[in-house]
């Protein structure tokens, strides 16, 4: 009969990455990308859930008694053929190894506890307006920038000027270095100077984007608030209207 | 140079994979291959664990998996350390400065006889007695602000520090105010914390500005009267009696300010020790304050045997202390221990990264020796408008100046100069175990305008292995202290 009493260490190796769902769990060796995808019984549950706990060091006791089990023996097999852990005797080795485990950890987070995909807007490196839907026009490619290619579009709904200004306040502690600006026609946008302004106080590039037989209504007076860091990019179609882009650029490049 | 082994106080044995940046245990019986030559190994069958089915030769199979995947990596004859830095990093640094620190007195009111300008140290100082003025201030606040203006400032409204030196910078109380007053009136995307080391003599004259503009406060004081007695005046008093005055006065005053914006820092010396300096802030103060030992380069050769009495090793200090662990935890993050086991974790556990970029760069060169580059830190600019990297550093290293309001720096002089420092540091760093987490600067070597420089914290294979068996001994005795390493705290 198995001496129950007797404990053991079982540890993870650094590089073994467990996991598991209501059904089946998952050891994945980093270093030779090997996997193993297995039915999870509650024992083994219970000793991944351990085994997962960081504050265990990626090494938990066990007893005979639960080495007896067939499904923990099975899971345990599985560790070693990996090369992802493998148990010790206690007996021997009063002290539990210690294991590096392998929890992310970004400096420049600057926050403690913090885990990968918090303080994401600082990552965020450049941000697109879409500060209205309407237009006159029905153009071939208006529904282009649904297909990842970039172009104005129609839609219904407004963005006005306090929820933008709520947006910017909201990124002013972000790494934004870029802002576009597009619609619909921009220029019918009903705040379009205020909200000009308000970018204007934001130390970053600002490309607006505005459609050629739109462009005609750049308002003079817009001109002169379009400071800093600002381009205006023309998007064109084909194919395309001679007499309206000629004039546009007749007005604007002459 | 190879995969470090060693062996922990329990007897446990360790691998340490520098370049695949792994840490892990080594079962005993895998152990025995690195012991032994492979045709040594009799089949290792584990007797006491015959419900795992392995083949008798696991632990074989698993040595030869660990060689394969890790240590055959760690085989390199030498380092490649022959990463220098371009003109690109000097600008990157100017356009996102995080501190700038304004030398902007050399005089002091106090004569410490450990002083950098001392008695013991051959480091060259700038005209003593000399103040700077706002012209030379102004001209550099503005050469940031026309940068924090631009793209190439990554972080909008970040933060610089502002920070006041000497000398004592109280004695130059009026360009303070008016560097903090004309910062203060700036439109700029940049958010500006003030701060000043000080010996806290005249704290008590200009109190009530440093409170107004939250100016954080580090307090030279070097414990209790007993262990202040190297901080004199010019008549040769311990200075102890002026400065705890005033800084209860502030307490008493300003609770909160002095709860929030006032810290310490003490030298470590044969009159104190980290024991009674602890005991000191937390009793009066109820504040951990910073330790710092002695400087021990550019001591002048005859002083050596004077300051080898009076200099006392921080670990020795406190490993000497009837309450280790107490002081330990204590110390918390300023605890040398801890930032020591911080930074074996960061360079060699594989885990840490300084940001999410990092997670996806892969540089298998790296720079000799752990110095900041040029500006990437800060920039120190000392009484006479000479620019510097740092203010801990000597001031013969200069980069540039302060000349008619305009400021004189050469990207390409600095990198050259950097870079050639790097290149006569470079082979005692090529075969320096320690390199991924060297922490020593260049400009702190006394012979690095030499060719063939040695460092004096060069550690070869064995020395290093000693280093990992005391800070793997140490984790295993205190685990809590890694789950704090990883969870809680942060050196940037």
């Amino acid at each position: 009969m198995m001496e129950t009493s007797k404990k053991h260490w079982l540890y993870l190796e650094p590089y073994c990455y467990l996991n598991s769902d209501e059904r089946s769990g998952v050891i994945h060796n980093l270093l030779d990308k090997s996997i193993k995808i297995f039915d999870i019984s509650p024992d083994v549950a219970c000793l991944m859930t351990s085994l997962r706990d960081y504050n265990n060091g990626y090494c938990i006791q066990i007893d005979e008694k639960m080495l007896s089990k067939n499904s923990v023996v099975a899971f345990i097999c599985d560790l070693r053929e990996l090369f992802c852990g493998d148990i010790l005797d206690c007996e021997n080795h009063r002290e539990k190894p210690f294991v590096f485990y392998p929890k992310l950890k970004i400096l420049k987070d600057k926050s403690d506890k913090i885990h990968i995909g918090e303080n994401i807007l600082y990552k965020l490196k450049e941000l697109y307006l879409f500060i209205n839907g309407s237009c006159e026009f029905n153009c071939i490619d208006c529904d282009k920038i649904h297909k990842q290619t970039f172009h104005c579009t129609k839609a219904s709904g407004i963005l006005n000027i306090k929820d933008i200004q709520r947006v910017i306040t909201t990124l002013e502690e972000s790494n934004l270095k870029k802002i576009h600006i597009t619609g619909g026609d921009i220029f019918s946008h009903p705040d379009l100077d205020n909200f000009i302004d308000m970018l204007n106080g934001i130390n970053c590039e600002k490309v607006y984007y505005v459609h050629y037989k739109n462009f005609m209504k750049f308002k003079d007076e817009i001109n002169t608030i379009l400071r800093g860091n600002v381009s205006i990019r023309v998007l064109v179609n084909f194919p395309i209207d001679e007499t309206i882009f000629n004039n546009m650029i007749i007005r604007n490049c002459t | 140079m190879k995969a470090i082994l060693t062996k922990t106080d329990f007897n446990n044995h360790y691998y340490i994979a520098r370049k695949s940046k792994l840490i892990g245990y080594l079962h005993p019986e895998i152990y025995k291959y690195f012991q032994n030559t492979e045709s040594d190994i009799i089949s290792t069958q584990n007797p006491k664990y015959s419900q795992f089915k392995s083949d008798e030769k696991y632990y074989e199979r698993k040595y030869s998996f660990l060689k394969e995947h890790i240590l055959s990596n760690e085989t390199k004859e030498i380092n490649n350390c022959t990463r220098r830095i371009e003109e690109v990093h000097i600008k990157d640094g100017l356009d996102n400065i995080e501190q700038v620190v304004f030398e902007v007195t050399s005089s002091c009111n106090l004569k410490c006889r450990y002083c950098a300008y001392g008695e013991f140290y051959s480091y060259t100082h700038t005209q003593e007695n000399r103040n700077m003025d706002f012209s030379t201030a102004k001209t550099v606040v503005d050469f940031f602000v026309r940068r924090f203006n631009t793209p190439d400032n990554k972080s909008f409204k970040g933060t610089t520090f502002i920070s006041f030196y000497g000398g004592e910078p109280l004695l130059n109380m009026g360009l303070i105010k008016k560097i903090i007053e004309y910062i203060k009136g700036l439109e700029v995307n940049r958010n500006f914390i003030f701060s000043m080391t000080t010996n806290g003599v005249l704290l008590m004259k200009h109190i009530d500005f440093l409170v107004d503009n939250s100016v954080r406060l580090l307090i030279s004081l070097d414990g209790d009267n007993e262990g202040n007695q190297y901080r004199v005046d010019r008549l040769g008093f311990n200075s102890f009696p002026v400065i705890i005055s005033n800084v209860k006065l502030i307490k008493e005053k300003y609770p909160d300010f002095f709860k929030e914006y006032v810290n310490f820092i003490a030298v470590l010396h044969n009159k104190n020790s980290v024991e009674s300096i602890m005991y000191f802030f937390k009793k009066n103060f109820d504040k951990v304050p910073m330790i710092a030992p002695l400087n021990t380069s550019g001591i002048l050769p005859e002083k050596t045997e004077e300051f080898k009495n009076i200099y006392h090793d921080y670990i020795d200090s406190i490993n000497r202390s009837n309450n280790l662990n107490r002081i330990v935890t204590e110390l918390g993050a300023k605890s040398p221990e801890i930032r020591d086991t911080f930074i074996f974790c960061k360079q060699y556990g594989g885990t840490f990264f300084e940001d999410y970029s990092e997670l996806f760069s892969n540089n298998a060169t790296l720079f000799p020796t752990g110095t900041c580059f040029p500006f990437g830190r800060k920039m120190f600019i000392a009484t006479d408008g000479s620019i510097h990297t740092c203010e801990k550093i000597d001031y013969r290293y200069s980069f540039g100046s302060v000349i008619d309001k305009t400021i004189r720096l050469n990207s390409k002089f600095i990198v050259e100069t950097f870079n050639r420092y790097l290149d006569n540091i470079s082979k005692s760093c090529s075969s320096c175990y320690m390199l991924e987490s060297c922490p020593h600067c260049l400009y702190l070597i006394d012979d690095i305008e030499n060719e063939n420089a040695k460092c004096p914290g060069y550690l070869n294979y064995e020395d290093f292995s000693k280093k990992c068996s005391t800070i793997l001994s140490r984790l295993e005795k205190n685990r809590e202290m890694f789950n704090e390493i990883v969870n809680d705290i942060i050196f940037v």
